[in-house]
């Protein structure tokens, strides 16, 4: 639906993008993370057909988004990071606006599209408020319904959760749930990674203009090598019996962190996760839950990133 | 039959793509007029500009009845003045609606998101231009019923006063192009606006008195001593040329000067849609040539007697001015593209080359219609070449020995005294004591410019077009020496500079290898 091959582009004399490759498969929504100017608005403007890459190749949904960009634009529901609105309409005619802009049909076809996209978005109460009049939690929320406007089959979104308060943040993010079961592509960057955790689906860590790492949370755990962390959760405290669980292959400490709850330190990837469970069965220890502590987006990032200044 | 049903098939398909442009096809149109509409500035003007205008008009009723003027020359007199204040008024408002129209989108962050829904650049800037100028139409329909009392005073018929109108709503289209060509153009829209307004509201009342006194004349209201270079012939008084004055002319003036500023607006919106800086030497190479062609073939169709040979001069200093501007802001970047010969020059080889080809076209364009004409056209364009060749050079020089910034500064700086050479040519002949002594001195510092070179041509060739003293033409040849002398400096600093720029490549690729 999305890739991006080998892009690289420089600022003047400054390298912003080091051969970034990336690929989003239909219905996934991607979270693309990193450090502040780590390149993040740089390649999803490219992903965007809003920036020329000096080298690489970007395709959504099979077009040449370098070569055909105005054909690219229309299937892309892009949101920038500061994007402004037309402080003299009303959000209806705003929404009306980029709907014709994006080509959707006029009459009854453009008239059903901007109710649904204000519907989806909550902003149908507010439809005939002047754009000028809005808050910036409304503001962001009008850019998703105009993003929407056209129904894109991709979403490309920059930090749409920035400076929002916490109540228009939770419900931006169950608004990007509600598309994920729609069935749109999306990829979306934001330093809120305890909420991106919770709708994407893959993740990518650019650094310095370089994708560091790619996949689901789990999977760059694994692929960075790092131990993980197992919680075993206990009918009744382990005792002695938890220290037997050293035995199991690849089990690398066990710590009891609570008198029902053991931490295992594991070596490798879930069919060790696997056979500790089966060998804390062995051992006669009831277990009610097992859960890893590596699913967690910012110990990833950390693991990932090394926070050098950019 | 068939033919005429294609030809009807023709013309739909023209007026469907016409009213894709600007109707549905084109939405930044209709909602820009409604964003226009709701400024709080347009609707006072919308109400003051008529209420101005019948004040007007009344005090100049008043002041004709206490001399005992004709009605007939009091209602030439409301015409007069009335239309010239709703053109300035119209085209000060028109210049900072135009600037307004880009530049704040660009400032409120809302150009991206334009740009984002796959409308190309021409679009954007045409709904935008045809925008302001349905208001400012709006803003003129508004001004007719105080117009009208000129009708009713007499003196002054109907088709004269719409014909006053329609010639107001035409000009306004450059002003509106200005505004709308800086807003694009400059990142700031209060400087966009600024600049704007210093441009139409100082310059406006010369060009457009000019211009609006030709005008006046056009239609038969004949306030013009005869001599304004631009001088219409009368529609009234030459029917048989109507076109060619009335028509071709204007025109010429109004949409050579609106398709340059708006396609420096489209250059510039690619720019950002490409996020991608696109240096003014591409709107230059791609906009050049074709602007010569469309000069050369209005310029064709203008009577020479009145103003071909300097609207033709006019568009050669068009170019000069943007090939200095664009040389200027582009000095050879310090190091070259890996895999590219020095001597190719890059950015400033590329402006000379468009100069060229749009002089050359020009040039001879002008050389098959009429060559006494032709030849001054080449001399000019030769002396055009021939500086925008030293500025570069000199470009390719300072690159080599300067900081970007400092070398912008030489060149800047090398240009503007290329440009008064004439001025420190006099002082120095002043100074000498020089003036008057030896005949032709003058002349000959003059000449030495390319600049004051490219003046005289100009005044040779209109001379000759009104004198036909043909025999004239060959007799000053200081124009060649000026060619002569300052494409050698040009070419000599452009060597000198491309070959320590190469040797410093070289130096630099070596100590690169060593160190690998």
């Amino acid at each position: 639906m999305i890739t991006a091959t080998g892009l690289c582009h420089s600022f003047g004399a400054r390298r912003v993008l080091h051969d970034v490759s990336l690929a989003v498969a239909p219905g996934e929504v991607f979270g693309f993370v990193g450090p502040n100017g780590a390149g993040k608005t740089t390649t999803i403007r490219a992903l965007a057909a809003m920036l020329v890459p000096d080298e690489g190749d970007v395709e959504v949904c099979g077009v040449d988004a370098v070569a055909r960009p105005e054909e690219a634009r229309r299937l892309i529901g892009f949101v920038p990071d500061s994007g402004g609105v037309y402080e003299r309409l009303s959000v209806r005619e705003y929404v009306e606006f980029h709907a014709a802009a994006t080509g959707v049909e006029p009459g009854a076809a453009r008239h059903r599209a901007v109710e649904i996209a204000l519907d989806l978005t909550g902003m149908t109460p507010l439809a005939d408020r002047m754009c000028g009049e809005l808050s910036k939690g409304i503001r962001q929320r009008l850019a998703v319904a105009r993003a929407l406007v056209h129904d894109p089959p991709v979403l490309l979104l920059d930090e749409p959760a920035n400076g929002l308060d916490p109540r228009a943040r939770i419900e931006l993010f169950e608004l990007l749930r509600r598309l994920r079961e729609m069935g749109k592509t999306i990829l979306l960057s934001s330093h809120i990674l305890t909420e991106l955790a919770s709708v994407v689906t893959q993740v990518g860590i650019i650094e310095r203009g370089a994708i560091v790492a790619c996949g689901s949370a789990q999977q760059i755990a694994n692929a960075l090598g790092h131990d993980r962390v197992v919680l075993i959760h206990l009918l009744e405290p382990a005792g002695q019996r938890g220290a037997l669980l050293k035995g199991v292959e690849g089990v690398a400490e066990v710590v009891e962190r609570e008198p029902r709850l053991l931490a295992v330190t594991i070596q490798g990837d879930e069919r060790r996760v696997a056979d500790v469970v089966r060998g804390a069965v062995h051992i006669g220890l009831g277990v009610i839950g097992v859960t890893s502590e590596w699913t967690d987006l910012e110990k990833v990032f950390l693991l990932a990133t090394r926070g050098e200044l950019q | 039959m068939s033919n005429v049903t294609r030809s009807i098939g023709g013309l739909t398909r023209v007026a469907r793509l016409f009213s894709r442009m600007l109707g549905d096809g084109n939405p930044v149109l209709s909602f820009e007029v409604l964003s226009i509409m709701r400024l709080k500035t347009v609707k006072v003007v919308l109400i003051g500009l008529p209420l101005l205008l019948t004040m007007l008009v009344v005090a100049i009723a008043a002041a004709s009845d206490s001399v005992g003027s004709r009605s007939a020359e009091a209602g030439g007199m409301i015409l007069g003045l009335g239309v010239s204040a709703a053109l300035y008024v119209v085209a000060v408002v028109g210049a900072v609606l135009g600037a307004q129209a880009i530049s704040s989108e660009r400032q409120s962050g809302t150009l991206d998101l334009l740009l984002a829904t796959g409308m190309t650049p021409v679009q954007i800037v045409v709904g935008k231009a045809m925008a302001v100028w349905i208001v400012l139409a709006l803003m003129l329909l508004a001004c007719v019923p105080p117009l009208g009392i000129c009708f009713v005073s007499g003196g002054v018929s109907l088709g004269q006063l719409v014909a006053a109108v329609v010639t107001v709503l035409v000009l306004s289209a450059v002003p509106v192009s200005l505004g709308v060509g800086l807003g694009a153009a400059l990142k700031s829209a209060r400087l966009a606006v600024g600049s704007a307004v210093v441009a139409v509201g100082l310059v406006a009342p010369f060009v457009f008195s000019m211009l609006w006194m030709a005008t006046l004349a056009a239609i038969g209201v004949d306030q013009t001593d005869g001599d304004w270079p631009f001088r219409f012939p009368a529609i009234v008084g030459h029917a048989g040329r109507f076109l060619v004055g009335g028509v071709v002319l204007p025109l010429y003036l109004v949409v050579m000067p609106s398709w340059l500023f708006l396609s420096m607006a489209v250059h510039a919106l690619s720019s950002v849609a490409t996020d991608r800086a696109r240096p003014l030497r591409t709107w230059l190479v791609t906009m050049g040539p074709a602007g010569a062609v469309i000069a050369a073939l209005l310029a064709a169709t203008v009577d020479l007697e009145d103003s071909g040979a300097l609207g033709v001069f006019g568009c050669l200093g068009t170019v000069l001015a943007a090939g200095t501007l664009a040389l200027a802001a582009h000095p050879v970047p310090r190091r070259l593209p890996p895999g590219r010969a020095a001597r190719t020059i890059g950015p400033n080889g590329d402006a000379v080359l468009c100069l060229v080809v749009t002089l050359a076209s020009l040039g001879l364009a002008a050389a098959f219609l009429w060559p006494f004409v032709g030849y001054h056209i080449l001399l000019a364009g030769a002396l055009v070449v021939t500086f925008v060749l030293c500025l570069a050079g000199s470009g390719v020089f300072f690159s080599t020995l300067l900081r970007p910034w400092l070398a912008r500064l030489a060149l800047f700086g090398l240009g503007v005294l290329v440009l008064l050479a004439p001025l420190v040519a006099m002082v120095f002949v002043d100074a000498l004591g020089l003036a008057g002594s030896a005949t032709g001195t003058e002349d000959l510092l003059v000449n030495l410019s390319p600049l004051g070179a490219y003046f005289q041509v100009a005044i040779d060739a209109h001379n000759v077009i009104y004198t036909t003293e043909v025999n004239s033409i060959h007799s000053d040849a200081m124009p060649q020496v000026s060619i002569v002398l300052w494409t050698i400096l040009g070419v000599a600093l452009w060597s000198v500079g491309a070959a320590r720029m190469q040797l410093e490549q070289e130096q630099q690729e070596s100590s690169a290898t060593t160190a690998a």
